[in-house]
Formats: C-alpha cells, structure tokens, sequence
C-alpha cells in the first residue's frame, strides 16, 4: 500500500461518509466537545487503517466498521454502564419523554439520538446504519450479526421509531 | 445503499467534512491514551511503593531487623511485579479495528474482563506476603517487650482492616467481571 492510495482511500471515504460519520459520534456521545473529539478519533483511525486497506471488503464496510468500532470502543472507556434496553427483549423502546411526534428536526433529531444512547452497543450500530439507508445485508456485514437478526431488530426498530416518529418516509424493503 | 427511512436524520451535518491526515499522524484515539494514562498512575505508584519501600527495606536492614527488611523487599518484589504484568497485558492492545462490530465489541469486553478477573490473584496475591509477614515481625517485636497479649490487641483492628480491604478490592473487580460476562454471552446470543 503507497502512502498516495492511503490518502487517496481517506479522501474518497470523507466524501462519501463524513456526514454519516459526525451524525455516529453525535449519537453515540451527548457532550459536543467530546462527540467532536470522538469525530476526530475516527477520521484519524480510518486515516491509519486505509494503511492496511486491500480491497478486502467494500470502502463502506471497512469505514463503517472502522467508524463504529471506535465508537463502541469510546462507550466502553467512558464506562456508560447504566441500563440498557435490547431490541430484542422489549417491543416498546425507552420513553423519551413527549409520546408527541417532534414537530421540530432538530427536536427529533435529538430524541433519536438519545434512542440510541439507551440502546446496547450492537443495537445503537444496527439502528445507526439504518437510519443512513443501510441494506440489511450491508448492515449485518458490518456489524457481524447474522441477516436473520438483523432483519428481525429493523423490525423492531421499525415499530418503536413509527410510534416515535411517525412512518418513516419511505417504506425500505428489507433485504 | 437503501434510501434512509427518515430524512431528519441524513439531514443532519451534511456538510461535514474529514480532518486533514496530517492531524492524525500523531494522535491517539481517546481511548489509546485513557489506557495509557491508567497505566502511567499505575507505574508511577509503583514507583513511589518501590522507592519507599526500598528505603524502609535498607533502614530495618541497618537496624539488624532482617526479617523485617526481607518482608518490606517482598512488597518491592510484588510491586515490580505487578507494574511489569500491567504493561505485559493492560497496555493498548494490537489494533484491528476493521474486525465486524460484534467481534471487536467481543475481543474488547473478554480482553478487560480477563484483566478483572485475574485482580486477586495478579494485582492483590502479590503483596499478601509481605504484609502478613510485616504484620508477624511488628507484633512479634511488640510481643518480645509487652507480650502476645498486648502485640495481638494492638494490631488485630489494623490486620482485618488490611485483609477487608483486599478483600472488597477483589470482590469489586470479580463482581464487574461477572457483570461483563454477562454483556459477552448477550453478544454470543446475537
């Protein structure tokens, strides 16, 4: 790997994903100084990585994977260990306060990510790939969990966000 | 890639941008340097143990109280010891950041609850030793000149003191451990 194909590799992935990659740090850590400094983290580990990158997967995987185990890694380090509530253990995710669909973006922007924050880490990473249009297939590559689970956790996520929410925008179909 | 089921949600930081890679040559992630720095407090009160203990050990030494300086020395020893298993097996481990997210979450959690696990037997063992031996030698130097009775009252509130707290030391680490080996058989279960 040349040093020109790793910034190249960098460059193509910050034009691809650097939006998806503020929104992650910004979910998975509510203090913005450190949701910044998380954002760093991950540029300059997928910076490092891209060292190693040979085609082995598709760009998106190794930058999804990349992005979102540092993450995880950064919800380990700051201990975070207050209750969790499983996808897979509960129909109706945590209250989030007003049971009112957010007439604000930003409002249910914020409520979204403080889903997420409840979530165990595998649950988070499922739900954030899926709010950026993520195919089950390229999710269940990314986080490791077999098609079937994660089919059945967008399911799931599908009920508990359009009791939040609303519907979604457009109707996926999960494949 | 599928069209994002809500569009609030990829609305959002549309504009944002990677660093430039020359500000990532030398930085490491937070959590790199958050197991460096535990590791550096770590070295540095080892440090301060072996320098202090060091030094009662040459003092009880030029005393003539031998037995004494050589259960001092064990807890030098075990000091040493446990700073050098420290940066054997705490240290930031090989990155593989592009493993799936299940298997990295996985190798992360089993790595620290290892570590916990081993507490009483790597970080807590080590020092029992020479602190029971210097407990022994104290009250044995007390009992030459009041008696075993006198020795025993004095020092029995400290001893158990002592043992209590390594002993809830040990239960707090092993009692994570058991926590986190609940979050590995939850992702196993995934």
């Amino acid at each position: 790997m040349t040093e020109e194909k790793q910034h190249a590799y960098y460059r193509e992935a910050g034009a691809q994903f650097a939006p998806a990659i503020a929104r992650l740090a910004r979910a998975m850590e509510r203090d913005g100084d450190k949701a910044r400094d998380l954002e760093q983290d991950i540029h300059c580990e997928l910076f490092r990585s891209f060292a190693r990158f040979e085609g082995q997967c598709a760009l998106k995987t190794w930058v999804y994977r990349v992005a979102h185990n540092v993450a995880a890694e950064h919800r380990l380090r700051e201990s975070r260990r207050r209750p969790t509530v499983s996808l897979e253990e509960t129909d109706e995710l945590p209250s989030l306060g007003s049971g009112e669909r957010a007439a604000a973006e930003g409002h249910a922007v914020a409520r979204a990510q403080e889903m997420i924050r409840q979530l165990p880490t595998l649950d988070a990473q499922v739900m954030l790939l899926w709010l950026e249009g993520e195919s089950a297939r390229d999710i269940s590559e990314v986080t490791g969990l077999a098609s079937g689970t994660v089919a059945t956790r967008i399911h799931r996520l599908k009920t508990a966000l359009a009791d939040q929410f609303g519907p979604p925008d457009h109707q996926e179909i999960i494949r | 890639m599928t069209q994002a089921p809500f569009n609030f949600w990829t609305r959002e930081n549309s504009d944002a941008n990677f660093s430039e890679p020359g500000a990532c040559r030398a930085r490491s992630t937070r959590f790199e340097k958050s197991i460096r720095r535990r590791n550096l407090l770590e070295y540095a009160a080892g440090a301060l143990v072996v320098v202090v203990f060091g030094a009662l050990a040459v003092f009880f030494a030029g005393e003539g109280e031998w037995a004494l300086s050589a259960t001092v020395a064990m807890t030098v020893a075990a000091a040493i010891f446990v700073v050098s298993k420290l940066h054997r097996d705490g240290s930031a481990q090989a990155r593989s950041p592009e493993a799936s997210c299940k298997d990295h979450l996985r190798s992360q959690l089993v790595r620290q609850r290892d570590l916990l696990r081993g507490v009483p037997t790597w970080y807590l063992a080590p020092f029992v030793p020479g602190l029971v031996g210097f407990y022994l030698g104290v009250t044995a130097n007390v009992a030459e000149v009041q008696g075993w009775a006198a020795a025993l009252e004095g020092v029995w509130f400290k001893f158990v003191a002592t043992a209590a707290f390594f002993v809830f030391v040990g239960w707090l680490n092993l009692h994570t451990a058991r926590k986190l080996d609940r979050e590995i058989a939850a992702l196993d279960r995934a």
